[in-house]
């Protein structure tokens, strides 16, 4: 593994590269980042290898670094210092990663969309929310990132810049430091190049006296399910190269077969809708008040709309909620994992962040699930395989599923379209 | 009745324009259908359960 300062360089300059195109960042600590580098060498020199030496990390703009400003997009928090690590930027130093700095998100983690491009096609929308991080990893900026996830901010954007996006089971890592948005549904969310830098990274910051990946040996499945009616919501030229990931994996010995819904997917859809309309206004409400005109027009939207959600009618959300997430996990237990397209279409336009209704439902179960670059569409735009674990406890072995299924895609090129240059 | 009051989405529009004295939501997002929409959803999926055990329910009874 390279030297974490060579590392260090090595991002630095491909930040000065392309960021004036990509607009990845909301700040950039270079020396900083160049002493806690040549810190981990110094230290790595004389003590035990860390698990992340060597691995340079971006942190989205909602996730506490100490000595760097949190503002989450929202102009009054622009000189919101943190005096502490967040839980994942403390982890992170830990196992000898170097922060580089923060990432670009939409406002409060919502949906209005940040001035960052996608890498592939620089008119094209990175998704949101967790824009800046998805586009940096896959300008090659950096090795790893954080993002978060309350319906696709992490899934979506790595499809769309072609990069592996991981939410673990609700929960499963600390939101410590993290700004919240929605109670019940936020999650913080990792990013790489490969499902091996996913597995580090979750070893680094989960409990792994629960729950540890080690190596990450490739796992084939046995069975995996198709989540058809969510499927049948992608356009086509996604779920052609869907399609033929999964043929591959019927070669190389999978079986697929259907997975039954828990329910049509518009119901699954409408419970976590009012689900976070109100989780966000029991989040914002009080803040709102104090800023209205410093917030976003969708954020604003979701906090207006979610005030008027009746308390009566959340209950019999969250009622619904457990009842579909227990009949999804005993439907699909014969299933390894449940496959499905990440996002209905490829990346589009940059006055959108695109649509999350194929991540949402997942992260309302609370489920991990996984998105890998599943090829190129015809206007050479990232399209990405969802896998879902059929377990709340099943990220070591859904991540090794990935490890195996990644084997059998073809890579993406190197360097994405819009930067080649 | 207001225009706003017969839409599909009046419920959630009048409660935000009491609640915040404007309709700011509406122009940008769509958010107000969608929710509408959900609550809708969700008092067809769940009918309130008390109900349910009321004999005088006729769509529960027998």
């Amino acid at each position: 593994m390279d030297s974490a300062a060579g590392a260090t360089r090595r991002a630095l300059a491909e930040i000065r590269r392309s960021e004036p195109r990509v607009l990845a960042w909301t700040r950039i600590e270079s020396d900083l980042a160049m002493s806690q580098a040549t810190a981990i060498d110094r230290d790595g020199a004389s003590g035990p290898p860390l698990p992340l030496a060597g691995l340079t990390v971006g942190i989205k703009d909602i996730v506490d670094v100490a000595g760097m400003p949190t503002r989450a997009g929202f102009a009054p928090f622009d000189d919101r210092l943190a005096t502490e690590d967040s839980a994942v930027a403390a982890g992170l130093r830990a196992a000898g990663a170097t922060i580089i700095g923060k990432t670009t998100t939409t406002q409060f983690a919502v949906a209005d969309p940040t001035v960052t491009r996608n890498p592939w096609n620089l008119e094209r929308t990175p998704a949101g929310s967790s824009s800046g991080s998805a586009a940096a990893v896959a300008a090659r900026h950096i090795d790893l990132a954080i993002g978060s996830q309350t319906a696709g901010s992490t899934l979506r954007p790595a499809a769309f810049c072609g990069v592996v996006g991981f939410k673990p089971s609700f929960g499963w890592i600390s939101r410590t430091g993290m700004i919240p948005l929605a109670d019940t549904l936020d999650t913080v969310g990792l990013m790489a190049r490969s499902v091996a830098d996913i597995a580090l990274m979750f070893d680094a910051l989960a409990d792994t006296s629960l729950e540890s990946v080690g190596s990450c040996e490739p796992l084939p499945p046995a069975r995996i399910g198709i989540w058809s009616d969510a499927a049948q919501l992608a356009e086509p030229e996604v779920r052609a190269l869907v399609d033929s990931a999964l043929t591959r994996a019927i070669e190389a010995g999978a079986i697929v077969d259907e997975a039954r819904p828990p329910a049509p997917y518009r119901d699954l859809l409408a419970v976590h809708h009012i689900t976070m309309l109100a989780d966000v206004a029991a989040s914002h409400e009080k803040l709102f008040q104090r800023h209205p005109d410093a917030y976003g027009s969708r954020v604003r939207a979701f906090v207006e709309t979610g005030m008027t959600i009746p308390g009566h009618t959340y209950v019999r959300a969250q009622m619904l909620r457990r009842e579909f997430r227990e009949k999804a996990l005993a439907d699909w237990s014969s299933f390894d994992v449940v496959a499905l397209p990440t996002a209905e279409t490829p990346a589009p336009g940059l006055e959108t962040t695109g649509s999350p209704s194929l991540q949402a439902v997942v992260t309302l179960f609370g489920l991990p699930s996984i998105s890998l670059p599943a090829g190129l569409s015809p206007d050479g735009l990232p399209v990405g395989l969802q896998l879902v674990s059929t377990t709340m406890l099943g990220n070591a072995h859904l991540l090794r599923i990935a490890r195996w299924m990644e084997g059998l895609l073809e890579p993406l090129p190197s360097t994405p379209a819009g930067i080649a240059d | 009745m207001s225009d706003i009051e017969q839409t599909p989405r009046s419920r959630i529009a009048r409660r935000v324009i009491d609640l915040w004295g404007h309709e700011r939501s509406e122009p940008d997002t769509g958010l107000i259908e969608s929710a509408s929409q959900a609550l809708a959803r969700i008092e067809e999926l769940r009918p309130n359960a008390a109900a349910q055990l009321d004999p005088a329910d006729e769509e529960t009874r027998g």
